[in-house]
């Protein structure tokens, strides 16, 4: 963080790591932990011991307060939230129909909930609990099992709808890109911005399907200038691989990916046209995948 | 449809990577309260734990990716978020307040009124005897650092003993804990689901 200051040697930082784990180093040393723990794996498995040791003495909560899930529940599609909200939102600006002040006791609700409708709101389960969690679904008219499923499939298509004026070939990638969210073996990964990103609000979703094409869905990339484009790496095998350019402005792309290679992150860099074999900059947006 | 009930942690947290509001809840519902409580104990404020929980919860909502199964459990990865971002709010108060009023006391005594605080909730009472089991000097750095969102440097001045001295008997301590909580068999939070 501060590069005014020499580097700590590695025994220095060693000497470090329990107090690490209990925050109680001042920022600038913190910075240089977490920088050491980036590329050493056995002070990221100590570092992470410590905090299943600490994670024992603080677990003494009692039930969790279901008024402040509700308050939770109430923040979930903030446009904070880096997801198809913000995208959906962007391209096609409400309806976002996300009643309030419904939220009747919904104790008779069978747990799949499935009459979940508009401001249903859906508990949980009663048997374990002294209190009793609510659900909100997000104003679609669906079983709770297939809420999530449902949203982005409404989401995409106010994307599809908005695209599909301007581009019929990015329609279809936008129709293909749904097809593949609804399939549940699909995977999402998220790319965020990075501390030298232009814009800290960018972000990029991937959506993995199980055949041979992804697609790609960016928000908040600012246009390159003309003669630069955007490019898009996987992580393999601690390789940065190139996965394609994406040309200097992207919403919306489909991309060549083989599903049974495995990618540990994926990141994106602005290049020169064409694109490069080597990136020597840092990543506009990145993200990790999880397995 | 993955029954909610019964999925790992991990699983869970897949599940919020698509959005899906059950699964997040059903973190909140195994996690919540130790999360809140955690941070009602270094804050001292209900108003506060519920700002921070509500981060907390928030953060896994649109970040779920920072949580790596593989490096442990979900519990563990929560209750340390909790801790830090508690922690920090703590910290930009105290210096808030001392901007305000110098002549505000800052001293050791709040510090060891924490330590005799640690214990007032219900704990496990092998985890109690795993940390009363330490030497003193390793386990009040520990309690004045974890509970008391104290840096090590603030705990050295408190306890009158060289910096470098309780960085490592930090160390040590969170070593020798690790140790006597496995000899009593006791299992890392969440470890079973």
């Amino acid at each position: 963080m501060n590069e005014a200051l020499p580097e700590r040697s590695e025994h220095e930082i060693e000497e470090l790591l329990g107090a690490y784990a209990l925050d109680a180093v001042d920022p600038d040393e913190a910075a240089a932990v977490e920088r050491h723990l980036r590329t050493c794996v056995r002070c990221s498995a100590e570092v992470a011991s410590y905090h299943e040791v600490t994670g024992l003495l603080a677990n003494s909560g009692g039930d969790a307060p279901t008024a402040l899930w509700d308050k939770i529940a109430d923040r979930l599609d903030e446009p904070a939230a880096p997801s198809w909200d913000l995208l959906a939102a962007r391209l096609d600006p409400p309806p976002r129909s996300r009643p309030s002040g419904t939220e009747p006791d919904g104790a008779s609700e069978p747990r799949d909930g499935s009459a979940a409708g508009d401001g249903t709101v859906i508990p949980l389960d009663g048997r374990r609990r002294r209190g009793r969690l609510f659900v909100r679904a997000m104003g679609v008219v669906a079983a709770a099992a297939a809420v999530a499923a449902l949203v982005l499939g409404v989401q995409v298509r106010h994307l599809d709808h908005q695209v599909s004026a301007l581009s019929a070939g990015r329609s279809t990638v936008t129709a293909a890109m749904q097809t593949a969210l609804e399939n549940p073996a699909t995977q999402r990964v998220l790319l965020t911005a990075t501390p030298t990103s232009p814009d800290r609000t960018a972000t990029v979703t991937l959506v993995l399907g199980t055949s041979d094409t992804s697609y790609l869905a960016a928000q908040g990339l600012p246009p390159l200038a003309p003669g630069e484009t955007y490019q898009l790496w996987g992580v393999i095998n601690n390789q940065r691989i190139s996965l394609g350019v994406l040309g200097a402005a992207p919403t919306v792309r489909a991309f060549s990916f083989d599903s049974g290679v495995k990618v540990a992150a994926f990141a994106i860099t602005a290049e020169q046209a064409g694109g490069v074999v080597q990136s020597t900059h840092a990543p506009v947006v990145e993200g990790v995948v999880r397995t | 449809m993955i029954d909610l009930e019964l999925a790992s942690d991990a699983n869970l947290v897949v599940a919020v990577g698509r959005w899906h509001h059950p699964a997040l809840a059903e973190c909140y519902r195994r996690h919540g309260g130790a999360v809140h409580a955690l941070s009602r104990r270094i804050l001292r404020s209900e108003q506060a734990a519920e700002e921070i929980t509500q981060e907390v919860f928030l953060d896994l909502w649109q970040h779920p990716e920072k949580f790596d199964a593989q490096r442990g459990t979900l519990r563990s990865f929560l209750l340390a978020r909790t801790h830090g971002k508690s922690v920090d709010l703590i910290r930009a108060e105290t210096s808030r307040r001392r901007r305000e009023d110098r002549t505000t006391r800052e001293t050791a005594t709040s510090g060891y009124d924490i330590e005799h605080q640690v214990w007032d909730m219900t704990v496990a009472e092998q985890v109690h005897e795993a940390l009363t089991a330490l030497p003193d000097d390793l386990r009040r750095p520990i309690e004045l650092a974890y509970f008391g969102g104290r840096t090590y440097r603030e705990v050295a001045t408190m306890l009158g003993e060289p910096e470098g001295t309780v960085k490592s008997r930090i160390r040590a301590g969170l070593s020798r804990l690790k140790v006597n909580l496995a000899e009593r068999g006791v299992e890392p939070a969440g470890a079973e689901r």
